[in-house]
């Protein structure tokens, strides 16, 4: 313990030089404008900012880009709560409760809480990162695919959380999420499915698919309606802004669950942010008294998965620092960074280079401070802003889907994907088809489809891997539990509503 | 059951429908697991069902003269002067959407700026129902800023 502390204060004896502060406050900012933008997320910011770090001290470089990867978890939520339109994958949940609080004048609230939500979030995952990072990571590395897959498969179960009213809209969303992650490369037997045209061979990309369906599904849905926001006028009144005392004590709990979850997931590789954030979710409805207000803004629903994708950063990096192991694509680029650097990224990491790599830790606590503050004094700004553009929204949001779509691979294909969802999204929400489980599925269905296969592969064509091994029959029975009590509880709370009525 | 959830349900049965047509060339299983075809051929009779099981139910309804809680008049759906404007902003959706395909495949000759340009000034005059010099100023202004962002400083090359 004493060594850690003191390896940290060393860390932050190399950073603390007016050049590497300026620097992280810089990186703080440009990654929340990122993260804020459509299209572009922690894999972006950190690629666009890989070359300026040519030539700086390796410390220096380091806090640059994980700056960067912070700051954009901060900005993913700002455009996820003001116009719908999430500027990354793990803001998707955001969006799903912030964006109703805007639209009741609480926007200046929501981003309140998600900042200081995330603040907690991060700092918990740094923490775990500087006392348990070695001993976390050791054990990360046991599990094997059925793990994973029954991992994928507890995220999958939540959609019963997700669904709404009427199940089976639920089950067709779900089923198309998983036919549409079908498309492309399949990695266990390198055929090509569904390859229509040659952008096809890569898959639909995710984040066209979001931008589609909530930002131009959200634009088509308010054209057809005429809806047109009405937040009033400007107003720089600071108490607008900041949580009250109320708001923070119910955030509380659910910001520190979400913390916790969001750190373990972020440490296991290739599960990430954006499951960390939907079992948040998840979880919070399922503890909640008042499940019925999730969906309509309520604030569990908000800080519990902004902790989560916050402290999925520090996670994620406990696997890439110690082992070498990327858990996500912003990880990945990272690592290409390090190599870069001439560090060479594994076990020995932490003994050949430690003394960049305590500097790296402590860059991004600093940088955790400064995106607090920055968030919370830029709310009045961005609130206004949007305030100041309201009801020229339409053709702003349209704007930044279509240059966001694009910047994806540079090519109008991504654009008309965009476009075909924008088009399903708002089919979906004037027929109240849940999206949330069309989402889950779009992202954990690949991830389970190959774990799965890779399992029965290491079984010999046997089912019995999954309950043979104790993580995974762990995970098995805490599923069936998931499942089973949510029937038990819909059947129960629809009884009490009958009887009341 | 609306006009939209049909459009909707048939949409995605037709998707489905291809893909299980397509899977049917591709390997269901191999000597040790799963091959590429399984979760496309099974998830895609899956949803073909559900579709079935949604559209039997909305007939069953209709039969029996059940109206949905979304199609009454909260939603828009109880003809009259709702109906009226539900078509006029169901046109003025549809015309938004063709002016957008439009103007993406103009992207792909003359690069993303003009056309969105137009496509911004457009928006904002006829289906946000500004002034067409208000329309102009705001849709530069906010061209200027995605140009600034995108282009200068991140240098997505827009053009």
């Amino acid at each position: 313990m004493l060594d850690t502390l003191a390896s940290l204060s060393g860390g932050f004896e190399t950073v603390l030089t007016f050049h590497n502060i300026v620097l992280i406050f810089l990186a703080g900012i440009i990654g929340t404008v990122i993260g804020a933008l459509p299209g572009l997320g922690p894999s972006a910011g950190i690629a666009l900012m890989l070359p300026l770090t040519f030539g700086m001290p390796h410390a220096s470089g380091l806090c640059l880009l994980t700056g960067v990867y912070m700051g954009t978890m901060y900005g993913g939520r700002i455009t996820s709560i003001l116009i719908n339109t999430p500027g990354d994958a793990p803001a998707i949940i955001t969006a799903l409760e912030g964006y109703p609080m805007m639209r009741k004048g609480k926007g200046g609230l929501a981003l309140g809480i998600s900042a200081i939500s995330s603040f907690v979030g991060g700092f918990f995952g740094l923490a775990v990162l500087v006392f348990f990072a070695p001993v976390v990571a050791e054990y990360a590395i046991f599990l094997g695919p059925p793990e994973y897959f029954m991992l994928m498969l507890v995220g999958l179960s939540t959609i019963v959380l997700l669904a709404g009213a009427d199940v089976f809209k639920a089950l067709i969303v779900t089923c198309f999420g998983f036919l549409v992650s079908t498309f492309g490369s399949d990695y266990i037997s390198g055929h090509v499915r569904f390859a229509f045209v040659p952008e096809l061979i890569e898959g639909i990309d995710f984040v066209a698919i979001i931008i589609g369906l909530y930002g131009l599904g959200e634009v088509f849905y308010n054209l057809e309606r005429k809806i047109v926001l009405n937040l009033g006028k400007p107003n720089f009144s600071f108490s607008d802004y900041i949580p009250g005392k109320a708001d923070l004590k119910e955030a509380s709990a659910p910001t520190v669950r979400g913390s916790i979850l969001g750190t373990f997931i972020g440490i296991l590789p290739g599960a990430g942010a954006t499951i960390a954030t939907f079992l948040a979710y998840a979880l919070e409805r399922k503890l909640s008294k008042k499940p019925e207000t999730f969906g309509k803004g309520a604030i569990a629903g908000l800080a519990s998965p902004e902790a989560s994708n916050n402290a999925a950063v520090p996670g994620s990096l406990i696997p890439l620092i110690t082992l070498g192991i990327p858990g996500s694509g912003g990880t990945a680029i990272m690592l290409g960074a390090l190599i870069m650097f001439g560090l060479q990224p594994g076990p020995l990491l932490m003994i050949q280079s430690g003394d960049v790599v305590w500097a790296m830790i402590a860059g991004l606590i600093l940088a955790n401070f400064f995106l607090l503050a920055s968030n919370v004094l830029l709310i009045p700004l961005f609130v206004n802003l949007l305030r100041l553009v309201q009801k020229h929204l339409p053709s702003i949001v349209v704007g930044l889907c279509i240059v966001g779509a694009f910047s994806l691979n540079y090519g109008t294909f991504n654009i008309w994907i965009a476009l075909i969802f924008g088009v399903i999204g708002y089919l979906m929400r004037k027929n109240d088809y849940p999206t949330g489980p069309f989402i889950l599925a779009v992202v954990l269905a690949p991830l389970a489809e190959n774990y799965f296969r890779q399992s029965i592969m290491l079984a010999q064509g046997s089912w019995s891997i999954f309950v043979n091994r104790p993580v995974s029959l762990t995970l098995v029975v805490f599923m069936v539990l998931v499942v089973c009590a949510s029937i038990i509880s819909k059947q129960f709370l629809r009884r009490r509503r009958v009887g009341t009525e | 059951m609306k006009i939209s959830e049909i459009i909707l349900l048939g949409g995605l049965s037709v998707f489905s429908g291809s893909l299980l047509w397509g899977s049917l060339d591709m390997p269901y299983s191999t000597d040790t697991t799963f091959g590429p075809g399984f979760i496309p051929l099974n998830i895609s009779i899956a949803l073909l069902a559900l579709v079935g099981v949604v559209a039997f139910r909305a007939v069953l309804r209709s039969k029996r003269g059940f109206v949905a809680p979304q199609d009454t008049a909260a939603h828009g759906g109880d003809g009259g002067e709702n109906g009226g404007v539900e078509t006029l902003g169901a046109l003025m959706l549809g015309g938004a959407i063709i002016a957008i395909a439009i103007s993406i495949y103009a992207m792909s000759y003359i690069g993303v700026l003009i056309p969105l340009g137009l496509l911004l000034v457009l928006l904002s005059w006829r289906f946000s129902g500004h002034g067409l010099l208000k329309s102009v100023v705001i849709s530069l202004i906010v061209l200027a800023a995605i140009y600034l962002i995108f282009s200068v400083w991140l240098r997505i090359p827009l053009h």
